[in-house]
């Protein structure tokens, strides 16, 4: 895979390289025209608002949906839908989408399994990314034992543990209370900065697209186009109530304002 | 300072927790009422069978031809012979149906084509099955299993549709996703969903099952506890009746509870 993505000259060295990408249903446009370039250890957000197009989108990276227009490559693999190959990552819900069935341990066990990792491996794996979660005493249990905020740890842990070309993130803490998920938003970039991993991070906060990513990419209302490809101009390590990432957020509530308000509730309001 | 209950107030207390205690001692032994329950139809039983003599026996006369049939050899061949039967239709139906119930559910076609006609043989009365399998195979063995196949199958099937249908559509993009394969998705994710209602399923076509065999051996079987309990009911031995009745219902449904309480205890442990 390594070798896929050297040798081939369209896809430079982007983890994930979306090119012009189209989508529409039966003629109705879904998402219009996006360009992304994610660099590998580089975390990023998408930040759209609600029906504009995000999970369409997703549907396409995860290959679960093949792009009307455009191209999506993976790791240098072009993704292709349903019939293409598997691209290579990790993919976290917005719940925690475990088997309920079987335990943490053997959940990520399945996962590692479709990956083709050798048997062999996946005890030692299974260990490093739960003890990295801080849930390694959780491998046996059950997950409708566990809390919210452990089970969406699982769920990272499994993504990670197929150790893919990037991890795909879909609004993961949205369904936690406040605290959890703001821990969960520290450890998060704990993890990402110990597992060099690569992050394409959705989400409709900006406070914590701020706080997280390196970039991040404003979407429009759908059908989807990028509004601003914007870079954080903020230093890591973050603090999550710094008046500066506050201030960012402010700049960027205002470049969405006029974007996202178009026949949104601020012109109901100005009519 | 302690403040002096008044006496009446702290009986009246006193016998509430007693009542309550009782109570929860009551439900918690489960057994207890369905024990009374028992008693009652007992009860019930007594004046019916003196107004009636001599149409319905006493439990008096009833227990006393239990006792007689338990201790002849030819009630248990009928027992193993009706037994054999049961388990027959029980997994030939049981096979059947799952594999038409996950079939339709999986696919809009086979839901298609099958839906009109489970809802044919739901509607068509067991003993024309037993009819035109008799008019078919003869009197037999074959006739006798086809007719109870067929009868509990529709049953199993509409358990396991509608099971297959209401799958939680996540954990299949879950499966999409990290592309699980056919194997992994039926086996580790769509086959403990259907767990509880094939648990279900299982009841009610063994339920089925033995009540249906009956009516299908007094049709058309010289063996097994119908053919005996039609014999006994053209002889007017009443008892006998209800003497093969009452232990044939206490077999199947130790049988059944047995059955039921394993399973659903090895299949369901993550629940707990």
């Amino acid at each position: 895979m390594d070798l896929t993505t050297a040798s081939d000259p369209s896809a430079g060295t982007s983890v994930v390289a979306v090119d012009g990408l189209g989508v529409s249903y039966e003629g109705t446009p879904a998402i219009d025209r996006i360009d992304l370039h994610v660099e590998p250890g580089e975390l990023v957000s998408i930040l759209g608002p609600s029906g504009c197009g995000k999970s369409t989108m997703l549907n396409v990276l995860a290959g679960l949906l093949a792009p009307s227009a455009g191209h999506v490559a993976i790791a240098g693999v072009e993704v292709a839908g349903p019939r293409g190959p598997a691209p290579d990552l990790g993919y976290v819900f917005q719940d925690h989408r475990l088997l309920p069935w079987r335990t943490v341990r053997r959940n990520i066990e399945l996962a590692l399994a479709a990956k083709g990792v050798p048997k062999a491996e996946w005890g030692e794996r299974i260990d490093r990314y739960l003890g990295l979660l801080k849930i390694d005493r959780f491998a046996g249990s059950w997950p409708l034992r566990l809390s919210g905020g452990q089970r969406q740890r699982v769920s990272i842990a499994r993504a990670l543990a197929v150790e893919p070309a990037m991890v795909l993130m879909d609004e993961p803490l949205s369904t936690l209370d406040e605290v959890t998920a703001r821990s969960m938003r520290q450890e998060l970039l704990d993890v990402w900065e110990r597992t060099g991993a690569t992050i394409v991070f959705v989400t409709h906060s900006i406070r914590e697209a701020v706080f997280l990513s390196d970039r991040i990419v404003i979407l429009s209302q759908g059908p989807a186009t990028v509004v601003e490809d914007y870079r954080v101009p903020l230093s890591r390590p973050r603090w999550y109530e710094d008046p500066a990432l506050a201030q960012v957020e402010a700049e960027i509530v205002e470049k969405v304002l006029d974007r996202w308000g178009i026949d949104g509730t601020i012109e109901a309001e100005a009519t | 300072m302690t403040a002096p209950v008044s006496p009446p107030g702290n009986r009246a207390a006193r016998a509430i927790a007693d009542r309550d205690s009782v109570g929860a001692r009551l439900a918690h032994a489960g057994w207890t009422w369905q024990l009374l329950a028992l008693g009652l139809l007992l009860l019930a039983w007594w004046p019916l069978s003196i107004s009636m003599e001599p149409w319905v026996p006493t439990p008096l006369a009833t227990g006393e031809s239990i006792v007689e049939l338990l201790g002849d050899g030819e009630f248990y061949d009928d027992l193993y012979a009706t037994s054999r039967r049961i388990v027959t239709a029980f997994l030939a139906a049981g096979l059947a149906g799952v594999a038409i119930g996950l079939w339709m559910g999986l696919s809009k076609l086979a839901e298609q084509f099958f839906a009109p006609v489970v809802a044919i043989a739901l509607a068509i009365p067991d003993p024309v099955y037993v009819m035109f399998a008799v008019l078919t195979f003869g009197v037999g063995e074959r006739s006798t299993d086809l007719a109870l196949v067929v009868a509990v199958t529709p049953f199993v099937v509409n358990i396991v549709r509608a099971s297959v249908a209401a799958r939680d559509p996540q954990l299949d993009e879950l499966a999409r996703v990290y592309r699980f394969g056919a194997h992994r998705r039926y086996r580790d994710v769509l086959l403990p969903q259907l767990v509880p209602a094939l648990l279900a399923a299982g009841r009610t076509s063994f339920a089925l099952s033995w009540k249906i065999v009956v009516v299908v051996e007094g049709m058309s079987q010289p063996t097994g506890i119908g053919a005996a309990i039609l014999d006994s009911f053209n002889l007017l031995r009443t008892r006998e009746v209800f003497a093969y009745a009452i232990i044939f219902t206490v077999v199947m449904q130790v049988v059944e509870q047995a059955g039921v309480r394993l399973a659903t205890r090895r299949a369901l442990a993550w629940r707990s």
